[in-house]
C-alpha cells in the first residue's frame, strides 16, 4: 500500500550502509516481513529496484523473510509470535493478547563483499 | 561478509511513533487514535466525549483531514481545544504530524488526547501514531461485513465502536453479526454499541475510556 515510501527509506538506509562499508560492495539486504504489515513484497521489490536503477546500488538483492506476527499480552507485556491471534498469553494466561505495535518490517542483515 | 542487525526498524514512522509514545507517557497523557470511514461518526464521538470529559478529564483533540478545518471548528464548539491537521494529498496521519503537535500549549496540561484520523478504513491502520489504544468505528450504514473486508484495521484496534445504532432497523445491518465478524478477524477486540445522536450506549464508551485512563495512572501503572 505504501511500499514506495518504505522502499525510499530502505534505499536511503542502503546508500548509507554502502558508504560506511566502502570499498566493499553491498550485495544483498535481508528483511523480516510480517504478513500483517500491509506491505506487498513484490511492490516493495519493484520500488527498490526502480530507485536503485542506474545508481551504485543497482542489482542489490532484497531477501524478504516472512515471519509470524507478534502479539503482546495486555497484562504482563509478554511478546508472543503466532500465526493466528492467540486466545491467551502463554506467560500469565491473561486473555486475548493484541497485535504488537512494533514494526512489522525489520532489517536482519546485509551481505557485503 | 554478512553483517547482522539487532531489531533494526526500517520505518521512520515507527521510530517517530516511539518518540511520541515516550513524550506522552512521561506526561501521563493517554492518546486514543480513532479510525473509521468518512462519515462513520468519528467527529461526533469526539464531541460526545468532550461533553463527558467536562469537569472530569482534561482533554484535547487532534483531527486529521485532507482539507478544511471544519472538524476542528465543530469540536471546539463542544468546548475543548482542537487542532486541525490538514494532510493535503496524504490519506492518513503519520507519527511526525503528532510529534509536531505534542509541545503545543493546547496539549500541555491534558490527560486525554483524542486523535481523529483521516476518514479511511485502510491506510491509517498501518501507521502507529504513538497512541495508547486504537479505536475502529463502524457505523450502521456501512454494513456489518466490513470487518471481514478490511481486517487490517480491526486486527490492530483495541475497541470497535458500532455507531449510529439509532439507525438499526433501517437496513439489514445486524449488530451481532458485525461483532462476530470483528471477532473472527480479531478475537481480542472489545465492542461497544452507541448512538451519539440519542446518547444510547455512550456509557459503554466512557467506561472503556475511564479504564484506559486508570491503566495509565501512575499508581496502577502496567508494563507497556
Amino acid at each position: 500500500m505504501h511500499e514506495l515510501s518504505v522502499a525510499a527509506a530502505l534505499f536511503e538506509w542502503a546508500e548509507e550502509q554502502s558508504r560506511t562499508h566502502a570499498p566493499r560492495v553491498l550485495r544483498s539486504i535481508e528483511l523480516e516481513l510480517d504478513p500483517l504489515s500491509c506491505l506487498n513484497p513484490e511492490a516493495l521489490r519493484f520500488g527498490f529496484s526502480a530507485l536503485s536503477a542506474e545508481t551504485p546500488l543497482a542489482g542489490v538483492a532484497l531477501e524478504l523473510v516472512s515471519v509470524r506476527p507478534t502479539y503482546e499480552c495486555r497484562l504482563c507485556g509478554a511478546r508472543l509470535a503466532a500465526a493466528e491471534s492467540p486466545l491467551s498469553c502463554s506467560g500469565c494466561g491473561a486473555p486475548l493478547p493484541r497485535l504488537s505495535r512494533e514494526s512489522s518490517l525489520k532489517i536482519r542483515s546485509i551481505e557485503v563483499e | 561478509m554478512k553483517i547482522t542487525f539487532e531489531n533494526k526498524v526500517l520505518s521512520k514512522n515507527d521510530r517517530i511513533a516511539a518518540e511520541v509514545r515516550r513524550h506522552l507517557t512521561a506526561r501521563g497523557i493517554v492518546a486514543v487514535n480513532v479510525l473509521g470511514s468518512p462519515g462513520s461518526g468519528k467527529t461526533s464521538l469526539v464531541e460526545s466525549t468532550a461533553a463527558w470529559c467536562h469537569g472530569r478529564v482534561a482533554v484535547a483533540a487532534l483531527t486529521g483531514d485532507q482539507a478544511t478545518r471544519h472538524d476542528a471548528d465543530r469540536i471546539e464548539r463542544s468546548g475543548i481545544p482542537a487542532i486541525q491537521i490538514t494532510t493535503g494529498s496524504e490519506c492518513h496521519l503519520n507519527a511526525q504530524r503528532i510529534l509536531d503537535c505534542v509541545a503545543l500549549d493546547e496539549l500541555w496540561d491534558i490527560e486525554l488526547l483524542l486523535i481523529e484520523n483521516v476518514g479511511n478504513l485502510i491506510c491509517p491502520a498501518a501507521y502507529d501514531l504513538g497512541e495508547a489504544a486504537k479505536v475502529a468505528i463502524l457505523s450502521v450504514p456501512e454494513g456489518d461485513d466490513k470487518p471481514l473486508k478490511y481486517p487490517g484495521l480491526f486486527q490492530r484496534a483495541d475497541l470497535m465502536v458500532l455507531s449510529k445504532i439509532d439507525l438499526l432497523g433501517s437496513s439489514d445491518f445486524d449488530p451481532d453479526r458485525a461483532e462476530a465478524n470483528a471477532r473472527e478477524v480479531a478475537p481480542h477486540i472489545e465492542v461497544v454499541r452507541l448512538s451519539c445522536r440519542t446518547g444510547e450506549g455512550l456509557e459503554g464508551w466512557t467506561r472503556w475510556l475511564a479504564r484506559q485512563l486508570a491503566l495509565a495512572a501512575p499508581t496502577t501503572a502496567q508494563p507497556a
